[in-house]
């Protein structure tokens, strides 16, 4: 009931007053500044269904880096004791690709659009019907992104095309075996603090309201996840981000149906000459 | 008496050169402090630039030139695009000595060409603002407006027999 409660108000704050574009979950159309990198640790904790009690972990190390003002790239690994594993184990590398083809900015305002591509391996064996290239599948993902950005509000719908690289069920768990499906997403963010800017050692705190889906395109199985957030941004170049994942809807066989999510990053400007 | 002449002559041309001093630059496209901060610091990294104070509310910035130093425009529209954003305008404060500009038509000022639109003719002395209207100097509306005010091929390209041409307003 708590947490409707603190759903609500959260999904009522960004659709009234209207945040930023740095989500926690997904991607804006936007990239890092060229010449940048991004280092950036996250944490993933849920319990998993096929457990009485038990919590686990998956640890996401990633670099990002700004090719040119529209191209960057993203390198990330993961670890985990999530796939019945005892303890921490490395279970998956990723590389991820946005290229902005479209930008039209006015002062405070802007609306991009960008194509994205990614690929993924994973040690994880096929299990779940949720698809994703976070460390559970091996796989490849193209999509677009629009982002619309006005003062303190910023919003971004994304769909993609997911594909994972199992040809067959190894663990013969007698669920229906999904190769493909449409991921999307529609994401808002406010900014909250300052009210006004003075200076770039002020703290930024933004609220985040994201919903994420899944639709299987090969099996009729989806999940649709509302996933509140906040951040903060230190000194404009250290952001803290906290979420959570809750499943509104769906029948897909998946880990756990809500997740917590924390991360930490740091953008390096002008690191590359 | 024609020594004193020649001395003064040499003074006024000495201390009567063009110069470029500071310049405003908006950039558009950001509403946050990181946004703000990306570029500010990548407008840093340019050798002409003694320095640069952010106004970030309005995603603004005053730049103050090194003295002396070739200063190139482009470079600074070049940065803010590199960070992820556009400039909305380019105001530069230049100090005149007897500079004549006529409204449609280049001057050179500094040893860079600026081809001043939708002016009176005039002889400009003294501290001026001058806004670059060239493409990408400004919003995509506000630069076909500026088209309306000069057949010159120049404001297409931006150029003119290879050389750069910066077209400008008062």
């Amino acid at each position: 009931m708590l947490r409707l409660l603190f759903i609500s108000v959260l999904v009522f704050i960004v659709s009234v007053t209207g945040a930023q574009e740095l989500y926690v979950f997904t991607n804006p159309a936007s990239n890092i500044p060229a010449k940048a990198i991004a280092a950036k640790l996250s944490m993933k904790t849920m319990k998993p269904y096929h457990y009485v009690n038990r919590r686990e972990y998956r640890l996401m190390p990633e670099v990002q880096v700004g090719i040119s003002k529209k191209i960057m790239l993203t390198a990330a690994g993961s670890f985990s004791n999530m796939f019945f594993e005892e303890g921490m184990r490395f279970e998956s590398a990723r590389l991820y690709a946005k290229y902005r083809f479209y930008s039209k900015d006015e002062v405070h305002k802007h609306f991009r659009a960008a194509a994205f591509a990614a690929g993924a391996w994973s040690n994880n064996p096929l299990v779940y019907q949720e698809l994703n290239l976070d460390g559970d599948n091996s796989g490849i993902q193209a999509g677009v992104l629009a982002t619309q950005l006005v003062n303190k509000f910023a919003a971004t719908a994304g769909v993609s095309y997911i594909r994972q690289l199992e040809k067959k069920d190894k663990l013969f768990l007698g669920l229906p075996f999904s190769n493909e499906g449409v991921q999307y997403n529609l994401s808002m963010g406010y900014l909250l603090f300052p009210r006004s800017y003075t200076s770039y050692n002020q703290t930024n705190f933004n609220l985040y309201c994201e919903f994420l889906g899944l639709k299987n395109t090969d099996i009729s199985r989806s999940y649709l996840d509302v996933a509140p957030a906040v951040q903060l941004i230190f000194k404009s170049s250290t952001r803290l981000n906290l979420g959570a994942r809750y499943q509104l809807a769906g029948n897909a066989h998946r880990m756990a149906k809500q997740s917590y999510f924390i991360s930490l990053e740091h953008y390096f400007l002008n690191a590359l000459k | 008496m024609k020594q004193i002449l020649m001395i003064v002559f040499l003074l006024s041309v000495f201390f009567g050169k063009a110069q470029f001093k500071s310049a405003t630059l908006q950039a558009s496209g950001l509403t946050c402090a990181m946004c703000s901060n990306a570029i500010n610091k990548s407008l840093k990294t340019l050798s002409f630039i003694e320095k640069v104070d952010a106004d970030i509310a309005n995603s603004s910035f005053l730049i103050i030139f090194k003295q002396g130093a070739d200063i190139n425009f482009d470079q600074l529209r070049k940065k803010v695009e590199d960070a992820g954003f556009s400039v909305a305008k380019l105001q530069v404060v230049t100090v005149f000595n007897n500079t004549a500009i006529e409204n449609d038509k280049s001057v050179t000022v500094e040893g860079k060409v600026f081809h001043f639109l939708n002016i009176k003719n005039q002889v400009l002395n003294g501290e001026q603002t001058i806004t670059i209207v060239d493409k990408n100097f400004v919003p995509v509306k506000e630069y076909k407006k500026f088209s309306a005010f000069t057949k010159a091929e120049s404001f297409k390209t931006g150029q003119a027999q290879g050389t750069r041409i910066y077209h400008v307003t008062i």
